[in-house]
């Protein structure tokens, strides 16, 4: 039998920081929360009897699946909008208007949340890390918020540990230059 | 520059602000979080988003695909082969009924061995 209570409590702990990751990924709030939601299910319904402390990294594995899965997902959706859109061309501007409210959802400027992550710079940070190349946010995300070692991260990513380091560290100098350059500076 | 202690004094930033998601995102998350317990408790397979779309029988498909690939495979196979049989009987069926009206027909033995059976029709109604 499943120990649901500590499968519970460990997807309140991390349902949050699973968005956010997602949401990093994908630039959408609907896509992160379809991505999250489909992660806790594949865990609850394969890994439910796994020992609680195997549950983030089985978690976060799941998690960066899904997430492939959702680019492979969109690249040949995208391949095929661009094929239509060249036989109906005059679906081309729609495909714009719907792109750019994919990016940014208009609701989400207006929102508590962003008002005050403008006072305390989170935006340009948040910024900076959706600017960073895939593997890169990956592997600083995994690492340093979910404070996982160096093997374990591996694990995840499905590569060496010297790559892991090597993406960790030119992360932070990607993160430091592009927050730089719009005026914070490192201590 | 000290890589790991600037990078966790952004990921403290970041913290910070997971008590700020908005309302509707924290109540999708729980609602995502509780039918993953369900599914958990019941063990079951088939789960509906809370979208409220119902995914069961397109989930079972995809999770089946290569059991029922073979299936449809074996009916074909065994399909093919009764169709094969069937065909063949019907051959059998063709051959008795000649040997049966062969031997209980008005028609001599010898008209069935002669090559030149219109010859010899014809030269029998001659008569």
């Amino acid at each position: 039998m499943p120990d649901t209570d500590a499968l519970a409590r460990f997807l309140a702990e991390v349902e949050r920081r699973a968005y956010r990751q997602a949401a990093f990924a994908v630039r959408d709030d609907q896509a992160a929360l379809d991505i999250v939601q489909d992660s806790m299910m594949k865990l609850a319904e394969k890994y439910a009897d796994a020992p609680p402390a195997e549950f983030p990294l089985l978690f976060q594995r799941i998690l960066q699946n899904t997430i492939r899965d959702y680019y492979r997902r969109q690249k040949v959706r995208n391949f095929w909008v661009t094929a239509l859109s060249f036989i109906t061309p005059g679906r081309e501007g729609e495909e714009d208007d719907s792109s750019q409210e994919y990016v940014q959802p208009a609701n989400e400027k207006d929102s508590p949340y962003n008002q005050l992550a403008t006072g305390k710079n989170l935006a340009l940070i948040e910024k900076a890390i959706e600017k960073l190349p895939a593997r890169q946010r990956e592997a600083f995300l995994l690492r340093y918020w979910e404070e996982m070692d160096i093997a374990e991260t591996a694990t995840v990513m499905g590569c060496s540990e010297g790559s892991v380091k090597t993406h960790c560290s030119r992360a932070v100098r990607a993160l430091a230059e592009l927050l730089q350059d719009k005026g914070m500076k490192d201590e | 520059m000290n890589e790991d202690a600037y990078a966790r004094e952004m990921i403290a930033m970041l913290d910070d602000s997971l008590p700020l998601l908005r309302p509707e995102i924290t109540e999708r998350l729980r609602l995502a979080r509780e039918q993953a317990c369900t599914l958990a408790t019941q063990g079951m397979y088939a789960h509906s988003y809370s979208s409220g779309h119902s995914v069961t029988w397109t989930e079972w498909m995809r999770q089946h695909r290569l059991g029922l690939a073979g299936m449809l495979l074996v009916l074909a196979l065994g399909g093919g082969t009764a169709v094969w049989q069937a065909g063949g009987n019907g051959k059998d069926d063709n051959t008795v009924s000649i040997d049966t009206e062969l031997l209980t027909g008005d028609l001599p033995v010898n008209a069935y061995l002669d090559g030149h059976l219109s010859k010899w029709v014809s030269n029998s109604s001659a008569y």
